[in-house]
């Protein structure tokens, strides 16, 4: 018998039609229909090609089809500076007042089931799924994506997703008219509260890279303590983390260097989540001795040194609005943070007298640390703020948006002198609930027709009023020649 | 990494965004979609976008489409007196202008006619009738050149905001005119600006069938450049360009000719070969600084060797007969760059078919051809381009006929949701010792990838070059190695391999083929 004949790397010759077969190699073939040259560790050949799949843009959004028969494609692979493909005049809302000529007239507004379309200087609807009830009170900005609530809910039972996102297309805008669902596994009154983040702060969190994550609460679902999980689109993981002892709401969350600080009825809670093997606990931190809230509501920081965190408490109609400061010491890795100074009553650093109180939330201002939007009844804010001589007196029923830079309220325009509290934002309800907003607990959102030029995140933006939201403030007197706004944007 | 991609198809321009949006892009007043693939450019941060729309666009950043070439005032301004202090003799001309809502300048028409001259005796100058772009134009200001007192040289004045004013009055003085004079290179892109590209900074393109058009550098609004190839020789005309490093290949179908130099003042012409030309402008790409194309008989390269046939050797029948290829679509064909595998991959039509169905592939590496693939799932392939895949990674990216954007995808052995790639690979004859003998094929082992299941049909023909195929055979595809049953008695022996089932992967190593010789007869 003669020696075989041995072919191996079959197909590496490619195909050849003009050599007669005695000349032919023998890895050379005839055809190599959906074949491929394969040469990985020492095996080679020839292999099935790679299956063609649809573009998918992200892992989480469909692709869709162009539209008709695409007779050309480019890909710009650097759009910073490039404008967002989403017009950038839009407004989002959820529920409440909409207006479809720029923010000239408002009507009360139902949210339909239906997507949205773009149209600039058009306000849209987010998409399906949004409930009133489960979603957070403001929503949490978060890598440039609106999140709140989707899916379907069945007596607040069923929560389908545990958040939708409408994601910005680039730094210059917040929102979009995008709105997709994040993930599928959220479950019974699941609730977005805040984003929080944990970068690489220590070795320990590397894998997670600047990558940060949403924070979710499942609050008591069917007698079951509290509960939070934090989520990351980006890396596809939900994390669980120990439940609570009991079912009070956590009302607010902040992260800071690997740790999650939360708010949940008269206390401050942390946790150390650096390294999230399961062997974490939540550790209270303060508890707030005043009789006079029912909780502590939101939670941002007001200083890096130390670090000191800052609480609202939610009050009625009669009760004032109270700033808690937490200070925090012996904040390092592996310990646990205390605080120092008092937590009472006595450390309140404002109260305001609205009816209701959204935040506190950063404000995105190096000067200006703490935001929160109020609706206030008719009164005057209390004097309490320093020796503030000239306190507003508050429109009836009207939106504002106040921030704190530690010292005084103020509306960002003039930090300098003590005529500090002023309305940024706002109007009559019967026209405009406010950049952020709630309305018979349901989310609002913000008006963004505004036109913005670098980067968005971290530093607030002077805007011009030509292109501004309405036409007069506080009683009718002009907008300023700029003005400052504060969008609900954590600083990660 | 995020990325915005730019779609054109056949009712109009979008942008999908990197998280899936899908905007549309109004087309400029008066711009129509005239179905014909899309060349891009993209200079300076600007896409210019032609042969899909009735006149050329670009897409700015703030991703607005406009026509490419302002119109030029058509009416010249008339200078009167008026109260004023300007003493001498001026002239005026005017200049449209598009700016963007930042005010920034984005293009500049080139200069309308220039007024008559007026002599001014400390008086102020009116200009008026300054002339008014047409309704939809993309014009959003004027731009007012004079001349100083007794000069011919127009100096840029000032800007006129909007497109309604018509008389405006001055005093400026000579010395307070800009000592930047109307540039002489602010010649309008053409109407019929096509087959577009970047070199040298600039955009270089075709016009009038036999042109070289190009822009001065990083500019969208000057073109000075004009280089007649061939003019008249034949009604096709350029066919394709190559942007090298150092030289610009311009295509006929029977030439290729070469643009060298650096700027404006040393641009020279060069013909690079006679005879053998670009069929297809679809085909050109440059890859490493090695040009690609498609010839009336094969793929050639240009290089620093000059024009070379990739085809001659392997795979000319592809392109010289009509066995494989619908050869009257070889002008429509188009390629498209892998570059995770380093291959130049065209795309064209099968026998008989009039989509582009089927594709080849040059392993640059190699130089060896694969192929001629098709899909089940994706039938008509439309243009390709390069993306970068949620790594960042360069990805090779196909638009289709059905709207959809492609890409090979790693783990994936299906086309679409569920269509089943037909792997199908025919081997070379053995003749054994000698192709006179008749040879007793014995059993064949066959070495492949181990697969968690799957079957590979292995197609034996034994006998001549025309006899049919025998019975084929299965080779268990979660074994790496099978010996298969008896191949057959023949002088030659092919072997076939062929697995078409969605989801299932293959790779084919090799095979020994056994054989004893039985005589001569």
């Amino acid at each position: 018998m003669a020696s075989p004949i041995t072919v191996y790397g079959l197909g590496l010759g490619g195909v050849n039609l003009v050599k007669s077969p005695l000349e032919m190699d023998d890895n050379e073939v005839i055809q190599a229909q959906n074949g491929e040259p394969y040469n990985d560790r020492g095996r080679f050949g020839l292999r099935k090609r790679l299956g063609l799949q649809r573009v998918v843009p992200t892992g989480t959004v469909a692709p869709s089809s162009a539209g008709g028969s695409i007779l050309g494609t480019l890909v710009i692979d650097d759009p910073l500076g490039w404008a967002s493909p989403i017009p950038s005049e839009q407004v989002i809302i959820t529920n409440g007042y909409i207006s479809t000529d720029g923010g000239t007239t408002w009507t009360t507004y139902t949210p339909d089931t239906g997507s949205v379309s773009a149209t600039p200087n058009t306000l849209y609807n987010l998409a399906t799924g949004y409930d009133s009830t489960l979603s957070p009170q403001f929503p949490p900005v978060w890598l440039n994506g609106l999140y709140y609530m989707g899916g379907t809910v069945t007596g607040q039972v069923i929560v389908a997703s545990i958040g939708n996102a409408a994601l910005g297309q680039n730094p210059h805008q917040l929102y979009s008219r995008e709105a997709t669902r994040v993930s599928g596994t959220g479950s019974a009154n699941d609730t977005v509260i805040l984003p929080g983040v944990y970068r690489d702060y220590t070795a320990e969190t590397l894998d997670l890279g600047a990558s940060s994550w949403l924070v979710v609460q499942v609050i008591g679902s069917g007698g079951t303590n509290t509960r939070l999980s934090i989520y990351n689109p980006t890396l596809g993981v939900t994390y669980t983390l120990p439940a609570f002892s009991d079912t009070t709401a956590v009302t607010g969350s902040y992260s800071l260097g690997g740790w999650l600080f939360v708010t949940k009825g008269l206390s401050l809670f942390a946790i150390n989540l650096n390294t999230r093997d399961g062997s974490e606990t939540w550790q209270t931190l303060a508890t707030v001795s005043d009789t006079g809230i029912a909780a502590l509501t939101g939670l941002a920081a007001l200083s890096s040194n130390p670090y000191t965190l800052l609480a609202g408490s939610r009050t009625s109609s009669t009760q004032p609005v109270r700033v808690y400061a937490f200070a925090l010491t012996a904040f390092a890795l592996g310990s646990t943070p205390a605080v120092s100074g008092t937590t009472t009553a006595a450390s309140v650093v404002q109260t305001v007298n609205p009816s209701r109180i959204f935040g506190p939330f950063p404000a995105l201002s190096s000067d200006a640390r703490l935001s929160m939007v109020y609706q206030g009844t008719a009164g005057t804010f209390d004097t309490l703020i320093g020796s503030l001589a000239n306190a507003e007196t508050m429109a009836g029923a009207s939106w504002r948006i106040l921030t704190f830079d530690g010292t005084y309220f103020h509306n960002g325009v003039d930090t300098s002198s003590d005529n500090l509290i002023n309305t940024v934002w706002g109007g009559s309800s019967t026209r405009s609930p406010g950049p952020i907003a709630n309305s018979g607990g349901r989310m609002q959102t913000m008006y963004t027709r505004y036109t913005l030029s670098g980067s968005f995140l971290g530093e607030s933006r002077r805007v011009a009023p030509t292109v501004g939201w309405g036409t007069t403030i506080n009683g009718g007197s002009a907008l300023p020649d700029s003005f400052w706004v504060f969008p609900p944007v954590l600083l990660f | 990494m995020a990325a915005y991609t730019v779609i054109v198809t056949n009712t109009g321009v979008q942008i999908l965004g990197s998280s899936g949006t899908q905007t549309t892009l109004a087309l400029p007043t008066g711009v129509t979609a005239t179905g014909l693939p899309a060349r891009f450019a993209r200079l300076n941060n600007r896409i210019i976008i032609t042969g899909c729309v009735s006149v050329p666009i670009w897409l700015g950043q703030d991703l607005q489409l406009r026509v490419l070439a302002l119109p030029t005032p058509t009416s010249a301004p008339v200078l009167t007196t008026a109260a004023g202090t300007y003493t001498g003799v001026r002239k005026a001309a005017v200049a449209f202008l598009l700016r963007d809502a930042s005010g920034n300048i984005l293009a500049e028409s080139p200069l309308g006619p220039a007024s008559a001259a007026v002599t001014f005796t400390a008086q102020g100058v009116v200009i008026g009738s300054l002339p008014v772009p047409l309704t939809g134009a993309p014009v959003t200001d004027r731009r007012v050149y004079l001349t100083t007192a007794g000069g011919a040289t127009f100096f840029l004045a000032f800007d006129v905001e909007g497109i309604t004013t018509t008389s405006v009055t001055t005093s400026i003085a000579d010395a307070a005119l800009s000592t930047v004079s109307a540039s002489v290179d602010q010649i309008a892109a053409p109407a019929d600006l096509d087959l577009i590209t970047v070199w040298k900074n600039r955009i270089f393109g075709r016009s009038q069938l036999d042109l070289v058009v190009g822009s001065t550098p990083a500019r969208i609004d000057q073109w000075p450049n004009s280089f007649p190839v061939d003019q008249g020789t034949d009604g096709v005309g350029i066919t394709g360009f190559l942007a090298r490093r150092d030289e610009l290949g311009i295509g006929r179908r029977d030439k290729v000719w070469k643009l060298t130099g650096s700027s404006e003042t040393d641009f020279a012409l060069v013909k690079e070969i006679d005879g053998k030309g670009i069929l297809a402008p679809g085909s050109c790409l440059v890859i490493r600084d090695i040009g690609y194309f498609l010839g009336d008989d094969g793929v050639y390269s240009w290089g620093p060797e000059g024009v070379k046939c990739l085809t001659d050797a392997t795979v000319r029948p592809w392109f010289t007969t009509d066995t494989y290829f619908n050869r009257a679509k070889f002008p429509n064909v188009f390629a498209g760059y892998d570059p995770v595998a380093h291959r130049y991959r065209l795309h064209l039509a099968n026998a008989g078919s009039t989509v582009l169905d089927r594709w080849v592939d040059l392993d640059i590496e190699s130089g060896k051809w694969f192929g001629p693939h098709k899909s089940a799932a994706v039938t008509d392939f439309t243009a390709a381009t390069v993306a970068p895949d949620s790594n960042s990674v360069l990805r090779a990216v196909i638009a289709a006929s059905d709207g959809y954007l492609y890409a090979p995808t790693p783990g994936s052995a299906t086309d679409g949701a569920s269509s089943a790639i037909d792997f199908d690979v025919l081997g070379k004859f053995h003749q054994g010792m000698t192709p006179d003998d008749t040879q007793i094929w014995l059993q064949a082992s066959i070495f492949t990838s181990h697969e968690s299941a799957g079957t590979l049909t292995v197609t034996p023909t034994v006998g001549d070059l025309t006899s049919s195929a025998g019975t084929p055979l299965s080779h268990d595809l979660t074994k790496e190695r099978e010996r298969l049953p008896r191949v057959g008695v023949g002088r030659l022996c092919q072997l076939r391999f062929r697995e078409n089932t969605a989801g299932q992967a293959v790779q084919l190593y090799g095979y020994e083929l056994p054989f004893v010789r039985a005589g001569r007869r």
